[in-house]
């Protein structure tokens, strides 16, 4: 049985059918009706890591980043590095690494290097058992009006449930968090693979009248053949569809915002 | 499911990462590190009424005193426009670098031009060849109340090809030699 796209291990194929289907249909950014106003990802691995082995030094010598970043992670107060949890940050990414959980996410402008980075990360430490990987994208998006960041909200959550529940004069209910999951399944609704992605929207913490959204691509990585280990598979992964997500994060944030403010 | 993506999260005695600062004895207990076993989601979670994410802040607190912590991690850009370049030629008696850039926003034709090498990062001169390749991106960021517009340009560094990755790609290369078939020779 053929399994679904996100569940086997990338063939060369597939990377050739995805760089297809990237020329083939319009670029997403090429229709957007807005533009983030800050906009920046995360790429999060689940697995069992040796924190202490991912120290500033070891990237600098392993020439994954350079000698001023190297400088930057080693002058940052959040450095940290112990047996539990190795963190610490440069101008322009921040990574974590705790027994269980890799994290790396950008600062400042997004570029592919935030990905070479992890899959260069992950490149070196082939042997590292890791069995999900997450493409995360986080948006905020600056709306024209108070009318028009209610509007999202009311589209998005109808109120009309709420205000006959609490009905007195001085209540108001409002959108504080929603997620929606997006699995693909069979056609009797079974999912059939353990990837799914996930969309939140929430009003925006940085941005007045902003809507903030997370974009959550869930990668289950499941090696099937000796070919590949778990991390390399998982760097493949990152490398396969980490433009992909970000191409679709983008298109699904316009997509509800545009929808929303149509209605 | 393999693994959950949803499951609440964990905190306090549930997360692993706590126990190591058990032993601070701060008038206020510190906030534990949050891990929500098995999930991908970047979630710094912590209070859900800042909520999920947008908190940029470290969330969790290393042995030190309070104050050290809270360094924000500070996301506050938006990319406008993000090229692809490849260094074409090296011209060091000039201090420029002529280069292929390919847009990776929108649909731009390839274009040749030259950059100078006062722009590239001391750390990245080393990688300054022809065929390496880096990412030129106009941005604007966010700084309090204002916008700025900036550019930045840095260079791509990847790891070489590891020896699983080149038997992966050998085996790739015999199964479609495997589909190929002459073509029949015309009479």
């Amino acid at each position: 049985m053929q399994l679904p796209w996100f569940q086997r291990f990338p063939t060369a194929e597939d990377t050739q059918t995805l760089y297809n289907r990237a020329l083939s249909e319009p670029c997403p950014r090429a229709t957007l009706t807005r533009q983030a106003e800050i906009f920046s990802s995360s790429i999060v691995a689940v697995g069992a890591f040796n924190p202490a082995i991912f120290t500033p030094d070891w990237l600098e010598r392993n020439n994954l980043i350079g000698r001023d970043d190297l400088e930057d992670a080693r002058k940052g107060l959040s450095l940290i590095v112990s047996h539990q949890v190795c963190a610490y940050e440069t101008d322009w990414f921040a990574l974590q690494v705790l027994e269980e959980q890799f994290s790396l996410t950008s600062k400042g402008p997004l570029t592919p290097a935030f990905a070479d980075l992890a899959i260069g990360i992950l490149s070196f430490v082939p042997h590292t058992p890791i069995t999900a990987v997450g493409l995360n994208f986080l948006g905020h998006y600056r709306l024209a009006s108070t009318e028009e960041y209610h509007q999202v909200g009311d589209v998005l959550a109808p109120k009309s449930i709420w205000v006959r529940l609490y009905p007195e004069e001085h209540a108001t209910a409002g959108l504080a968090d929603l997620t929606i999951r997006i699995q693909q399944t069979d056609k009797n609704r079974n999912q059939i693979s353990g990837g799914e992605k996930q969309i939140s929207i929430q009003p925006s913490a940085k941005v007045r009248y902003g809507v903030f959204f997370a974009y959550n691509d869930h990668h289950v990585v499941a090696p099937t053949n000796e070919a590949a280990t778990a991390a390399e598979l998982a760097a493949d992964t990152i490398s396969a569809y980490w433009e992909l997500s970000w191409q679709d994060a983008v298109r699904v944030f316009d997509g509800v915002l545009s929808q929303a403010l149509a209605r | 499911m393999l693994v959950q993506t949803t499951s609440p999260a964990r905190t306090g005695r549930n997360s692993r990462i706590a126990d190591i600062f058990d032993f601070q004895s701060e008038p206020v207990a510190p906030k534990p590190f949050e891990v929500v076993r098995g999930s991908t989601v970047f979630s710094d979670r912590v209070a859900f009424a800042t909520s999920v994410s947008q908190r940029v802040e470290k969330v969790f607190l290393p042995p030190l005193p309070a104050k050290a912590v809270q360094t924000p991690v500070g996301a506050d850009a938006s990319v406008i426009q993000l090229w692809e370049g490849r260094v074409l030629d090296v011209d060091l008696h000039n201090d420029v670098m002529s280069v292929l850039l390919s847009a990776r926003i929108g649909q731009v034709p390839d274009h040749i031009g030259e950059i100078d090498l006062q722009w590239v990062a001391d750390q990245d001169r080393d990688l300054v060849q022809p065929g390496a390749v880096f990412y030129l991106t106009l941005f604007k960021q966010l700084r309090g109340s204002s916008v700025r517009n900036a550019q930045e340009l840095r260079f791509r560094r990847r790891p070489s090809w590891s020896r699983q990755q080149i038997q992966r790609i050998h085996a790739d290369a015999v199964m479609i030699r495997s589909k190929m078939r002459a073509r029949p020779i015309a009479e």
